[in-house]
């Protein structure tokens, strides 16, 4: 079924746009003066001082995208840039810290050629304008080879770009039955894969003619099989591990609400409980994307819209209101200190004063 | 301002999809059991028979696209060829044999920039609860004499060309200092003159590249679309588009167009379709796309010879074979065949 010939495709992108013009940029419903204006960083507890300078600013990196997701940080010798998906675009983008940008793949999550058949619709941020669809490839992340591992949305799989640019396709099925969207994706050090799946990479959801898995649920790629690891959560988003990886955080999308599990010698998951609860609040923003620091604290995207950071204990020290919803966010610089924040049209960076886990070397 | 980096496209296509699934086929509003069961071919004048045979059936070839445009027959040694076409939904351009093996030959063939979901002209969705979509791919295609593509980019706002080593040349994308605005279609005199229907600022005109110079050559039109020469090249025909009417002009030595005159007008017709895409056989006569939705045939006289009807509206037309007497029919979402018994102009060789 898969076997499209590309035969010029090479010859194309040479009159590719570096950037959208200035009037562009005035319409992505971000404004810099309103995060400089209200309070960015907001402590609920002493500790949030020791992570976050009260007085840190949002920088932004460079707006006029569609719909940002999967933000990784890749480190190069004393620098690095960051990795990010645009699901409107189906395309993964490579951002320096100084703003330069250039494409990193094209065609990174759906790779039909009806593009307009598949994807999950979402408005656009902009009164008046009509709704786009999620066809591009979703969360990142990078193994310990350092090669780029990527939640496919609408492809239905969990791809990876080996060191000499092929694309593999790692999964695309569970008992037989293939995906409806893959969502966020990580990489634990033995190099066990867990990723989330739902029914959003396809136009029609849960009702999509095309869905064939029943199951939303994390899913861990060991030894070349695919096995169902968290089953008891209806919505399944970000994942991130706790520092020492005993513990996996599972965002519940739309539902605000995180679960932690412990990870067991053979990778598998148990002992599910509630870890955070935002479910009484109402405003824009969702348990979508997460990272933690080297501290164990989760920062995690959520109602505000915000990043919440939540200690291990599960207590909640802090918030960074943000100018738009946010999907994902990365530690990155060579120091890992600083956050990389997917604000759907928006990339921004702010700096801390702890590191974030690293994945990149 | 036109300077993109490229450094890891190359390996992206290996998973491109040959065909949507059957049950995607379902939802494209084709229905072939209907072609068949009303003839397509209505002969108004005893002169169509000459052209069409009236029992002459409508060829599905393939199937499952959004909005295709600019179909062009291209000729291969010996007894093949191809079409290639325009999906202006996917901003691609496709190559598609006469049994049905479809390729990509040209991705991002329209709007070249990264934010594609802030360009493009609205057109309905297929569905009837379908959200609208947007035009960002390329439109009217045509050969020059070299035998390379010409593409007007339509939402890439230019006229490129693919050269020989498969390297992409921006031949026009200004008219007195303005961006152009969506360029619809392109055609090529013999003489390499090459003409193309585009906005710039307020104008909507055909205009002429010739030795490297743009200028406007048919203005007195308030909307413009496709474009043909009669075999002679003496007469340049305008589609109106959504005016439903064609114009033609004389075209004078310094390959300028005069002498405006209504050659054919359907504005009184309601029906789905409009004049978008044309072709002219060996006889002078025009093939054309119109209400019905239908393709019409018109003597030079301006005779409606009849009438070539279709399941789904028709953005362009080729005529294709190797003996140019099959017409290649974008509609929409599917590209037809129709043998006919009259070869068209070839601009293939």
């Amino acid at each position: 079924m898969r076997g499209f010939v590309l035969f010029a495709a090479g010859v194309v992108f040479g009159a590719f746009l570096v950037q959208p013009s200035a009037a562009q940029d005035k319409d992505t419903g971000t404004k810099p003066a309103q995060v400089a204006a209200d309070k960015l960083v907001v402590r609920l507890d002493p500790a949030f001082d020791t992570l976050v300078s009260p007085d840190a600013e949002l920088q932004k990196i460079k707006g006029g995208f569609g719909f940002t997701e999967g933000i990784t940080w890749v480190q190069k010798g004393n620098s690095g840039y960051v990795l990010f998906s645009d699901m409107w675009t189906n395309q993964i983008y490579k951002l320096t810290p100084e703003g330069q940008l250039s494409l990193y793949l094209d065609h990174s999550g759906y790779t039909g050629f009806d593009i307009f058949r598949v994807g999950m619709a979402s408005p656009d941020p902009n009164p008046g304008e009509d709704k786009w669809y999620e066809f591009g490839s979703n969360g990142l992340a990078l193994d310990r080879q350092g090669r780029l591992v990527i939640a496919t949305w609408s492809g239905r799989s969990i791809d990876r770009i080996e060191k000499n640019g092929k694309r593999t396709i790692l999964a695309d099925r569970y008992d037989g039955k293939r995906f409806g969207g893959t969502n966020d994706v990580i990489v634990k050090k033995d190099g066990a894969i867990y990723f989330t799946d739902g029914t959003g990479g396809m136009r029609g959801g849960n009702q999509d003619p095309t869905k064939e898995l029943d199951q939303r649920g994390v899913f861990m790629l060991k030894d070349g099989k695919v096995s169902l690891v968290v089953k008891d959560m209806p919505a399944t988003n970000g994942l991130a591990f706790s520092p020492d990886e005993k513990y996996l955080y599972v965002n519940a999308s739309q539902m605000n609400y995180v679960r932690r599990y412990e990870v067991q010698p053979d990778d598998t998951l148990t002992n599910s409980q509630m870890f955070f609860d935002m479910r009484d609040d109402k405003a824009r923003g969702i348990t979508d994307g997460m990272k933690v620091d080297t501290k164990g604290n989760v920062w995690e995207t959520g109602p505000g819209p915000a990043i919440w950071v939540i200690s291990p204990e599960g207590k909640h020290l802090g918030t960074l209101r943000l100018p738009e919803v946010s999907a994902n966010l990365s530690f990155g610089d060579s120091d890992s200190k600083t956050l990389y924040i997917d604000g759907r049209t928006t990339i921004y960076k702010l700096r801390l004063k702890t590191p974030g886990i690293r994945y990149s070397f | 301002m036109r300077g993109w980096i490229l450094f890891a496209a190359g390996f992206a296509f290996g998973t491109f999809l040959v065909q949507p699934s059957a049950a995607q086929n379902k939802d494209t509003g084709t229905k072939p059991d209907q072609v068949a069961a009303n003839k397509p071919v209505v002969r108004l004048d005893s002169a169509f028979d000459a052209l069409v045979s009236p029992d002459a059936e409508l060829q599905k070839i393939k199937d499952g696209f959004g909005f295709t445009e600019g179909i062009t027959w291209v000729q291969k040694k010996g007894n093949s060829g191809y079409v290639l076409f325009s999906d202006m939904w996917t901003n691609q351009i496709y190559k598609l044999t006469p049994e049905g093996q479809l390729s990509l030959y040209l991705d991002h063939s329209g709007y070249t920039g990264f934010d594609i979901f802030r360009v493009g002209m609205a057109s309905p969705g297929q569905a009837p609860n379908e959200r609208k979509w947007y035009q960002i791919g390329s439109n009217g295609l045509a050969l020059d004499r070299q035998g390379r593509l010409l593409i007007a980019t339509n939402t890439g706002a230019s006229i490129d060309r693919i050269e020989k080593n498969g390297k992409r040349t921006i031949l026009a994308d200004r008219y007195d200092g303005n961006r152009l605005t969506g360029s619809n279609d392109v055609i090529v005199k013999k003489d390499g003159a090459i003409y193309f229907t585009a906005g710039a600022g307020d104008l909507r005109a055909v205009f002429m590249i010739k030795d490297g110079k743009v200028s406007a050559a048919v203005k007195d039109m308030p909307a413009v679309n496709g474009l043909a020469f009669s075999p002679d090249e003496k007469y340049l025909y305008v589609n109106a588009s959504v005016r439903n009417y064609v114009r033609r002009y004389e075209m004078q030595p310094d390959d300028t167009p005069t002498n405006g005159q209504m050659f054919f007008d359907m504005q009184d017709n309601k029906d789905p379709g409009i004049t978008d895409g044309m072709k002219v056989d060996t006889k002078g006569n025009v093939w054309e796309t119109a209400p019905g939705p239908a393709i019409v045939v018109i003597s030079p006289e301006g005779k409606h010879l009849g009438t070539i009807r279709l399941p789904e509206i028709c953005a362009n037309l080729s005529f294709g074979d190797t003996d140019s007497e099959a017409l290649y029919i974008a509609c929409r979402t599917t590209i037809y065949k129709l043998r006919v018994k009259t070869p068209g102009i070839r601009y293939s060789f």
